[in-house]
């Protein structure tokens, strides 16, 4: 046992020194960050003044409708941001002179509103490329509201006619788990905390593979192996690389925890979202963060025992390197799943040791998976783990010294029937 | 020390070792002889127990090699390596563990070693950036952390120039000193002669000849150059 643990104290070090770690770490978050961060940059610049140009087709509401434009949209002054023109056409000159406006700057944005606007409420908006999708957005939205407060008064009602009747309802959902008490339903902690966990544990596993098989790859060619085999059995070899790197996967998730955590302060504020810690940190936290440490061990077995099978890196990553679409899998498949959570591909997944994990988190969070399910799924995890950990310290065992040749499928069981 | 009675092993069909018995006593220098391909690396992984017999028993200090403890057991492979990242320091340490030397002692022996080879000035530095000659120093020292009984080194003598294979050379002669077994593979006949009190040649996968050293040298002429060309050359006749 003292030599599983120096092996597995080793594998840890070496892991936390790579680069491949520090990078499987933070790589999930600097994703996320990459997809998110061009999307709120979209959308948060503050609209600068511009020249505007209104052709008003016969409505006769140019003047209100740039009253309402300055009123609306506004700088921190509470100003106009737009300084309007009103521009005529004829059915000869319409596109020629929007063209030219635009072109030679002499206005950034046209609004076109046609004639009739009462009855069909049809505009067009032509703009140059300082206009961003947030302010037409906003234009859109102003003159919508303009169209709709006309009509509202034509019908002989009020403003506050109007509030009235577009105020959305104030829904509450509560759900009721088997202990009959009726919670709070929180979307974000039902569907976000363990969609969370599941794509921190994909990123996880996909960024980690590649050191997982290294390791056992650099032994293997550097011929380090014959040395390690000489002082420790191959079982004791297997479970303390298990070990070792299946520790670098609590530390990992030890750090998104307090990522998480400081989120979870913060976030709810920022993203103006119902979140709080107590929301995130429910007894289901427990489960999540140890069917992350599972799937994490049952991954390192499984590319520590294939690892073996090769000489170098490159062939590993070709021949088991997909593997790790497994991991990918059950994110591919959360729509459907969440959509309709009692489809019997929920069950299949649920029982392929290299999705367990996955399926076992959603279903946690999404189907609130009773406690015998999860402890039971647990052991069927580890038993697998376990499995593979003997198995592959069989082929490990025989494919150490046999060099520049590929093992067969037949072999393999050989050995591992040995 | 080390009994080997009747060891055979094939691998896919092809006999690599055939029926080989050897008595190695306690503080003996064995000599392990045989031209490429005879069958010396697979007979001295089965003694340490990393390839198992198809026949045979292999038994040190009369328990056999699948159970006894390898703590005491140094060995140094042909095929080399280390993990070129990691520290000089850090990498003897590790395999001094595996070797069960408890924490407390193995950086003393680690540094002693480190003297001892002259390469104490290396000792905090990566393994990749050591010549070829000092990280294969580093080997030895792996070898013989855990002071063994039992030293098993296969071509140590190779890569190092002459100053260095005399450093080894009277490492070994001290082990000797210490009543310590070793047996030596090497294809440089000079340095059987000097340090071997018997040896054995093998071709094929069995034992061509097996004695005092000095009495083959005897036999054939006084050299063992001599002895390995004449026996190899009538066997494959």
């Amino acid at each position: 046992m003292n030599k599983t643990l120096t092996i597995a104290q080793w594998e840890l070090r070496r892991g936390l020194k790579s680069k491949a770690f520090i990078v499987s770490v933070f790589m999930p978050f600097i994703i996320l960050l990459i997809s998110i961060v061009p999307s709120i940059l979209a959308f948060s610049g503050d609209i600068e003044a511009k020249d505007m140009g209104i052709i008003d087709q016969g409505n006769g509401i140019y003047e209100e409708v740039s009253q309402h434009l300055n009123k609306q949209i506004t700088t921190d002054d509470s100003e106009g941001i737009y300084t309007i023109q009103e521009y005529e056409t004829t059915s000869e000159n319409h596109d020629t002179l929007i063209q030219t406006l635009i072109k030679d700057n002499i206005a950034s944005i046209v609004i076109v509103i046609q004639p009739d606007f009462m009855q069909n409420a049809e505009i067009q908006i032509y703009h140059n490329n300082d206009v961003g999708l947030e302010e037409i957005s906003e234009l859109k939205g102003t003159i919508r509201q303009y169209s709709m407060e006309k009509r509202i008064v034509a019908l002989g009602l009020t403003k506050e006619d109007m509030d009235y009747v577009l105020e959305r309802p104030d829904v509450t959902i509560y759900e009721i788990g088997q202990s009959g008490n009726a919670v709070r339903s929180n979307l974000i902690v039902r569907y976000g905390v363990p969609g969370v966990f599941l794509w921190l544990l994909v990123m996880g596993i996909v960024m980690s593979s590649s050191m997982l098989i290294s390791g056992v790859i650099e032994e293997r060619s550097n011929r380090i192996i014959e040395i390690l085999m000489s002082s420790i059995k191959s079982n004791e070899l297997m479970a303390g690389k298990i070990i070792g790197i299946g520790m670098l996967g609590v530390i990992q998730i030890t750090i998104y925890l307090v990522i998480i955590f400081i989120f979870s302060i913060y976030g709810g504020t920022m993203l103006n979202i119902d979140l709080s810690p107590a929301d995130v940190f429910t007894p289901n936290i427990l489960w999540y963060f140890l069917y992350f440490i599972m799937g994490y061990f049952m991954y390192a077995a499984v590319y520590v025992s294939l690892g073996s099978l090769f000489d170098n890196e490159r062939e590993a990553q070709q021949s088991v390197g997909f593997l790790s679409l497994f991991a990918i899998l059950p994110i591919m498949l959360i729509q459907p799943i969440i959509m309709n959570p009692d489809t019997p591909l929920t069950g299949i997944l649920s029982f392929i040791p290299l999705t367990t994990p996955f399926m076992m988190i959603l279903k946690i969070g999404i189907l609130s998976a009773p406690l015998w399910e999860i402890l039971l799924m647990m052991l069927y995890l580890l038993a697998w783990i376990a499995g593979i950990t003997w198995a592959g310290s069989k082929i490990f065992r025989t494919t150490l010294l046999m060099y520049g040749k590929r093992a067969t499928l037949k072999e393999i069981i050989q050995w591992i029937r040995s | 020390m080390l009994k080997i009675d009747h060891i055979n092993k094939a691998f896919t069909g092809v006999k690599a070792v055939d029926d080989i018995s050897l008595d190695i006593p306690v503080g003996e220098v064995f000599g392990f002889l045989g031209p490429n391909g005879a069958g010396k690396t697979t007979t001295l992984r089965m003694i340490m127990d990393i390839i198992q017999p198809d026949s045979g028993l292999i038994t040190i200090d009369g328990e056999p090699s699948t159970t006894c403890d390898h703590k005491r057991i140094g060995y140094l492979p042909e095929e080399r390596g280390i993990y070129q990242k990691a520290k000089v320091r850090d990498v003897v340490e590790y395999f001094g563990k595996l070797k069960s030397i408890p924490q407390s002692e193995v950086k003393e022996r680690a540094n002693y070693w480190f003297s001892r080879l002259k390469i104490e000035e290396l000792a905090d530095k990566k393994v990749a950036e050591l010549s070829k000659g000092n990280q294969q120093k580093v080997q030895f020292i792996i070898a013989v952390i855990n002071d063994p009984i039992l030293m098993i080194l296969d071509e140590p003598f190779t890569g190092l120039d002459p100053v260095n294979q005399k450093i080894l050379q009277d490492v070994i002669k001290d082990f000797k000193a210490q009543e310590h077994t070793i047996i030596l593979s090497t294809h440089q006949m000079a340095k059987v002669e000097e340090n071997c009190d018997s040896m054995c040649l093998i071709h094929k996968g069995k034992i061509i000849t097996m004695g005092k050293t000095k009495d083959i040298m005897e036999k054939h002429g006084g050299s063992l150059d001599k002895a390995f060309i004449e026996l190899i050359g009538d066997s494959d006749e």
